[in-house]
């Protein structure tokens, strides 16, 4: 029953709650007051009818104990007909003081509900329905006898039930009242609770955490909406910061994405620019080299062209000083004294020359054909000279790009012929040291152009040590299938600083070097599936550089 | 104008890395290598013709191989009182200086010099050579292969230019010694009448 009230009151909305709990709790006040102030009122009135019974009952023992001493009941009666006055007093007597009845009054209307009891002890009490007082009567100290009245209670009963109607009339009236103040308490206390209750379901629907509740005091519901507000406030804050956390995160992942996305583009087209540039670098390298060679070759052919001009110049004006024109000065003065030349010859002032001139002129002319033969002679070498250095840019021109199989020795030599002038102009000794001869399958040009830079590097290794024995030895030696063709200078060396750089782009130690030569010959060696090392004990310690070239397999074969 | 036995000879320097070209410039200035006095003076004898005098201006050649060479020859010679006249410089060289190195420190060392440059092809342009060497009247460039006529008048003119340079230089001298004779008279004289 009680858990069910309960149950029932659980689901009940609180403003219901609240006017039920109010009216209860004044119905509850209002009874058990009213009960306690009926108990106290009851008590009260009981003294109060005792007390004014006892006076009446004492005024009446003092009235009649002359009647009773002198006999008289008549008189005793009349004594107890004032009785009368009080309503509420049932029947009353006088014993005797032997207790016989003596007189006795009996309310009229109410003679069937009074019976005069026999006598009893002294004293006053609540029997039943009334209030019974048994009194002695003393006359000049002695007991003349007993009064006896008996009052009923429907005054006090009457009395009682007017309270509890202004008991009930008053829990009406409060209960109106209890529900007024609910209906109004409803504002204050279940209006800010349901408030509360509809903006939770608000924000628990729309997950709009920007709602606040409306605090309506500083009470508790007004603390319990602020802290309410507050959780919300923190939920918003750490919604939003969620959120932007969460958007952050996707801003992120969008951007990563995004950069992963151009890098890798970016990454492509770097990939196609260095290969674009490695293009270009291979062509400039080529170009480079080919320029280089190229001015070589202008040099060399312009100093040699102009020995040929000199000789030329040279022969041109033997030939036209040449004294052979006096021979036929000679022979027409002889002819002239063709008849007495025997006297002119030994006579003649002038004649007396003549044989000596012949003489001189045979030895002139002789010397002058000489000179000429000598002169030609250099002119053809020098002229060789230039076809040679046309042959061989032809040569190298020609098979440019193109494999073909070629043994390693012939490179080599190739390569001192195309520096040969050089080579000579500056005194360097070369020494051959062809310990194998494989073939390769490559590019000679690329070839070349890697050996021609090593010997030409090599010469200037040379003159700049300035050493008296300028010296470079050409090896060729098969290694594992591999062909190592070397060129070892006795010059000025490497400094260990210098070893890693020497093979980067730009990197010279000759003022008039561009730095192309070793960077793009590695390049070129690692295009023909090869090396180009470089090997130098230091400054003053001379160097060797090896270009090392897979040998044709052919050959490998066969090896 | 008179000569002297100074005029005569004119000392030539030839700065050039290939030993060919030494050769060429050998048998430029001593064309045939071939005494031909003898026959020459049998044949006037012979023909009763004058001998023909051979006029042509005398050189000394000296050869080096590098530009440091070169210098050093030319600073050992002002030393030694016989300047040289002229230098024909080749513009490459390597292992050492270049053509324009070599002039630019050869006239530190002689400024009166006269310097044809040798070029097989244009290493520098002209721009170049004025940037390196400023403008001077002492230099000429010569393009490889020359000819030998032009090796010989180039060198004819600039050894005589070099000469009246000189001879310009030692009048002015002697100007200025006397002027500076003469103001010193003339201040003793001052001084005299004070």
């Amino acid at each position: 029953m009680k858990v069910d009230v309960l149950g029932l009151l659980r689901d009940t909305p609180i403003s219901r709650k609240l006017t039920i709990i109010s009216m209860l709790t004044t119905a509850l006040a209002l009874v058990v007051s009213g009960l306690a102030f009926m108990g106290y009122e009851q008590v009260a009135f009981r003294g109060a009818m005792q007390d004014r019974l006892s006076m009446t009952a004492s005024i009446m023992a003092d009235n009649s104990a002359a009647a009773l001493t002198f006999s008289d009941p008549a008189a005793a009666r009349q004594t107890l007909e004032t009785l009368a006055a009080d309503a509420h007093i049932v029947g009353a007597a006088i014993y005797d003081s032997h207790g016989n009845e003596f007189a006795s009054y009996r309310r009229p209307g109410a003679a069937g509900r009074f019976k005069i009891p026999t006598l009893g002890k002294d004293g006053q009490r609540f029997e039943g329905e009334a209030l019974k007082v048994f009194r002695p009567i003393v006359l000049a100290g002695d007991r003349a006898g007993t009064l006896y009245i008996e009052s009923d209670l429907q005054e006090m009963h009457a009395r009682i039930q007017r309270y509890a109607w202004i008991m009930i009339l008053v829990m009406v009236g409060a209960s109106a009242a209890a529900m007024m103040v609910a209906m109004w308490l409803r504002t204050s206390i279940s209006g800010p609770v349901s408030h509360l209750a509809s903006v939770v379901e608000t924000v628990t629907a729309q997950k709009n955490y920007a709602i606040r509740a409306v605090k309506s005091g500083n009470d508790e519901l007004g603390r319990l909406i602020e802290g309410f507000n507050g959780m919300l406030g923190q939920i918003q804050a750490q919604d939003s910061a969620l959120q932007r956390a969460h958007d952050e995160l996707e801003k992120r992942v969008a951007e990563r994405t995004h950069e992963l996305q151009t890098e890798v583009i970016e990454h492509k087209r770097a990939q196609e620019e260095l290969e674009r540039v490695h293009r270009q670098l291979m062509d400039a390298s080529r170009q480079a080299g080919m320029a280089e060679i190229a001015t070589n070759v202008l040099h060399n052919v312009g100093n040699v062209l102009n020995s040929v001009n000199v000789s030329a110049l040279l022969v041109a004006d033997l030939v036209k000083k040449s004294k052979a024109m006096s021979l036929a000065r000679v022979v027409t003065l002889m002819r002239e004294h063709e008849a007495d030349l025997n006297t002119f010859i030994t006579a003649d002032p002038r004649g007396k020359h003549l044989l000596t001139h012949l003489d001189n002129l045979a030895e002139h002319l002789q010397a002058e054909q000489a000179t000429m033969i000598t002169e030609l002679g250099g002119l053809r070498k020098n002229i060789e000279h230039i076809k040679d250095i046309v042959a061989m840019q032809q040569n190298y021109a020609k098979v440019a790009g193109v494999k073909e199989i070629i043994a390693a020795v012939d490179l080599v030599e190739d390569s001192l012929r195309m520096n040969a002038g050089a080579l000579t102009r500056h005194g360097v000794e070369v020494e051959r040291d062809y310990r194998d001869n494989p073939r390769v399958n490559v590019d000679k040009h690329k070839v070349l152009q890697i050996l021609v830079n090593l010997v030409r590097n090599a010469k200037y290794a040379c003159d700049e040590a300035q050493s008296i024995e300028k010296r470079i030895v050409l090896r060729v030696q098969c290694l594992d299938h591999r062909v190592q063709l070397s060129v070892i200078d006795n010059g000025v060396g490497i400094a260990a600083d210098n070893m890693t750089r020497i093979f980067n782009h730009g990197f010279t130690t000759r003022a008039s070097g561009h730095g192309f030569g070793l960077h793009s010959g590695a390049l070129a060696a690692r295009e023909l599936g090869g090396t180009l090392t470089v090997r130098s004990e230091g400054v003053g310690q001379g160097a060797t550089f090896t270009l090392d070239l897979p040998v044709h397999h052919e050959e490998v074969a066969s090896v | 104008m008179s000569e002297t036995p100074e005029q005569a000879s004119r000392r030539v320097l030839i700065i050039d890395d290939n030993r060919e070209i030494h050769e060429d410039f050998r048998k430029i200035f001593r064309p045939s290598g071939i005494d031909s006095r003898a026959v020459s003076d049998s044949e006037a004898a012979l023909f009763g013709e004058p001998a023909a005098g051979t006029a042509e201006p005398r050189f000394e050649l000296d050869f080096a191989l590098q530009g440091a060479e070169g210098v050093a020859l030319i600073s050992k010679a002002r030393d030694q009182n016989a300047p040289y006249a002229l230098a024909f410089v080749d513009m490459r060289m390597p292992p050492g200086w270049d053509g324009l190195e070599t002039t630019a420190r050869l006239w530190e060392v002689d400024p009166s010099v006269q310097v044809v440059i040798c070029t097989a092809y244009s290493d520098h342009s002209w721009d170049d050579v004025r940037r390196k060497l400023g403008h001077c009247d002492r230099l000429v460039v010569l393009k490889k292969p020359f000819d030998n006529i032009e090796v010989l008048q180039l060198a004819g003119m600039l050894t005589e230019k070099w000469h009246l340079a000189q001879i310009n230089q030692r009048r002015i001298a002697v100007l200025e010694q006397q002027l500076e004779l003469r103001t010193r008279e003339l201040a003793a004289l001052g001084g005299g009448r004070q």
